[in-house]
């Protein structure tokens, strides 16, 4: 089991900063933020730009792998979303996970007249984007007549540090998009009870073998909203070890290997550092 | 050289630790701004490896601690305004409010046409920039926009947080052509162009007319311009790193048509030692 956080990029440069740094010291194996251009729920809120500032964090940290869960792919061309992950993963050595969605968030695309497109259209175009961007990050060469996008004769430089190229995190909840994360993902994310959590799981598997994939290959990778957890009957994952240990025990019986949770809150910070030392270690 | 200012432009294309280490040196030697490149491709080879030019402004923020820095020019045609807006934004704060917002309107076709990501024809290109600009400006200040254009519409769209700098980060416009230099009369802090001193000369004078025109104070835009090295020789002028004398030698005979700023490419390593003694004699 593997367990990695996400921090809203809400909060002041330099306080983001300390909890990236202090994160990667207690252990966790990844980081992560969104990538909007307004916080959804909280459209006032300050909300830094997810890439760029990931690259500035991944500056801060040593160890720990940073990404953005994910990237939405209507948000920026295919081509400029990977020259920026090619970015960062020379700025962190090696240690980005490209993460990738199909967009969702439709007031953020109608204040700032950014196409989301109908669902069925978003996801023929995410489609076309992995096929380009899972390319594009080996540093082939990429010619491409698609409805959405046409490439002819592109590549970008340099080659990634990881080979053949940094993994990739799809966030997909529906079988279109499930179907579209059996070929591409080396990460499955997604978040639900585990109840649907283990539905989805078990249909990604079968995708794997229709295809001929192993299974096996695909990191299941269950978001843990602490504002969720409550509602589906479960304690707060934050608030003791055995609460750490329940919840990624109900959450691993649903087929997940890995867990991404909320960042704890400061004055949570004395649990966290045993669980981070203790609990979390036992359950790798 | 009192009042001259002068910024490196460094590409991207080395290794990333090169890059930092170059970034710092020059931070130390004093020089005021360095600024590199916005494309997906090398213009000239797109075999030389070139890093996303945000992206890699915001960790070599994080990396220096003086210095100023910016995209010279970031294109407009390549990403969303609201995405640049917010990519600024973000670096004002990484950079603890060192961002220079620069902005063009793209013009590598080469990297349109591999990429397929449209360029548009040169009179349509300058009217999205003259639309992104009038989006682009009220958004770094954090003001609530709607906006009904040809080219983009906003609907009561404003970005958080406030930038560092304030009212908002300044604006650098690279233009050459007389319809961009009226858009850089509006909205520039900084113009940056480059030619000869001839053409240069008349640039200038286009500009002061276009903001005596709207009634701006033609003083309050810094006279900037990209200096290439290999340009410059081939025009018959010496290379500026190549003594403290050649460097002034070349900025008298700019600054005699009203620049006022080089943004010049890097020294080689080679030529560190003259980059010194122009950084501690002539800054």
């Amino acid at each position: 089991m593997r367990f990695g956080l996400t921090v809203t990029p809400s909060e002041p440069y330099p306080v983001l900063a300390d909890k990236w740094r202090y994160f990667d010291e207690l252990g966790f194996d990844s980081l992560w933020h969104c990538d909007h251009l307004l916080r959804p729920n909280r459209p006032t809120d300050p909300l830094f730009e997810g890439w760029t500032l990931l690259s500035a964090l991944s500056t801060q940290t040593s160890r720990i792998r940073v990404g953005l869960m994910v990237a939405s792919n209507v948000l920026r061309h295919p081509a400029l979303l990977a020259q920026e992950a090619l970015t960062v993963d020379h700025v962190s050595g090696g240690r980005l996970e490209v993460g990738i969605g199909c967009g969702w968030f439709e007031e953020e695309h109608e204040r700032f007249g950014i196409p989301l497109y109908e669902p069925p259209q978003r996801v023929d175009r995410f489609e076309e984007a992995m096929e380009i961007i899972d390319r594009l990050l080996r540093g082939e060469t990429v010619s491409h007549e698609g409805a959405h996008y046409q490439l002819s004769d592109a590549k970008l430089r340099p080659y990634p540090v990881q080979w053949p190229r940094p993994p990739l995190t799809l966030a997909a909840h529906r079988p279109r998009m499930l179907r579209i994360t059996a070929r591409y993902a080396d990460r499955w994310n997604s978040s639900g009870t585990p109840e649907e959590m283990g539905a989805r799981s078990r249909y990604l598997d079968e995708e794997c073998e229709r295809i001929g994939r192993d299974p096996g290959e695909i990191i299941r990778s269950f978001r843990a909203g602490v504002s969720n957890l409550g509602v589906r009957g479960l304690p707060d994952i934050w608030s003791s070890p055995e609460a750490f240990s329940e919840v990624s025990g109900v959450f691993a019986e649903a087929g997940a290997t890995e867990l991404i949770i909320d960042q704890p809150r400061p004055e949570q910070y004395g649990t966290v550092e045993r669980i981070a030392s203790g609990v979390m270690e036992s359950l790798r | 050289m009192k009042g001259f200012r002068v910024g490196i432009s460094a590409m991207q294309y080395e290794p990333y630790p090169v890059l930092v280490r170059k970034w710092r040196y020059f931070e130390e030697l004093g020089f005021e701004s360095i600024w590199h490149c916005d494309h997906l491709l090398f213009t000239g080879d797109s075999t030389v490896p070139l890093y996303e030019g945000w992206t890699v402004l915001s960790a070599l923020a994080a990396e220096t601690s003086r210095i100023r820095l910016g995209v010279l020019v970031s294109s407009n045609v390549l990403r969303h305004p609201a995405l640049l807006v917010q990519e600024a934004i973000t670096v004002d704060h990484v950079s603890g409010g060192r961002v220079e917002v620069g902005v063009g309107c793209g013009w590598y076709e080469e990297e349109h046409e591999r990429f397929g990501i449209p360029l548009f024809e040169p009179g349509p290109r300058v009217d999205r920039f003259e639309e992104a600009m009038e989006i682009i400006e009220p958004l770094l200040r954090g003001e609530t926009v709607s906006y009904e254009g040809e080219h983009y519409q906003l609907s009561e769209a404003k970005l958080r947080p406030y930038p560092v700098q304030l009212p908002r980060p300044p604006l650098t416009l690279a233009a050459h052509q007389p319809r961009m230099i009226r858009i850089c009369a509006r909205y520039a802090d900084r113009w940056n162009s480059s030619g000869t001193p001839a053409e240069m000369a008349e640039r200038n004078r286009i500009l002061d007319e276009a903001c005596e025109k709207i009634g701006r104070d033609p003083g309050e835009i810094v006279r900037s311009m990209r200096v290439s090295v290999p340009k410059l020789v081939a025009g018959g002028f010496p290379n500026p790193w190549s003594s403290v004398d050649a460097f002034c030698e070349v900025a008298g005979a700019y600054r005699e048509v009203g620049v006022e700023e080089f943004i010049i490419d890097q020294p080689r390593p080679d030529q560190y030692h003259t980059a010194q003694r122009i950084a501690s004699e002539v800054l």
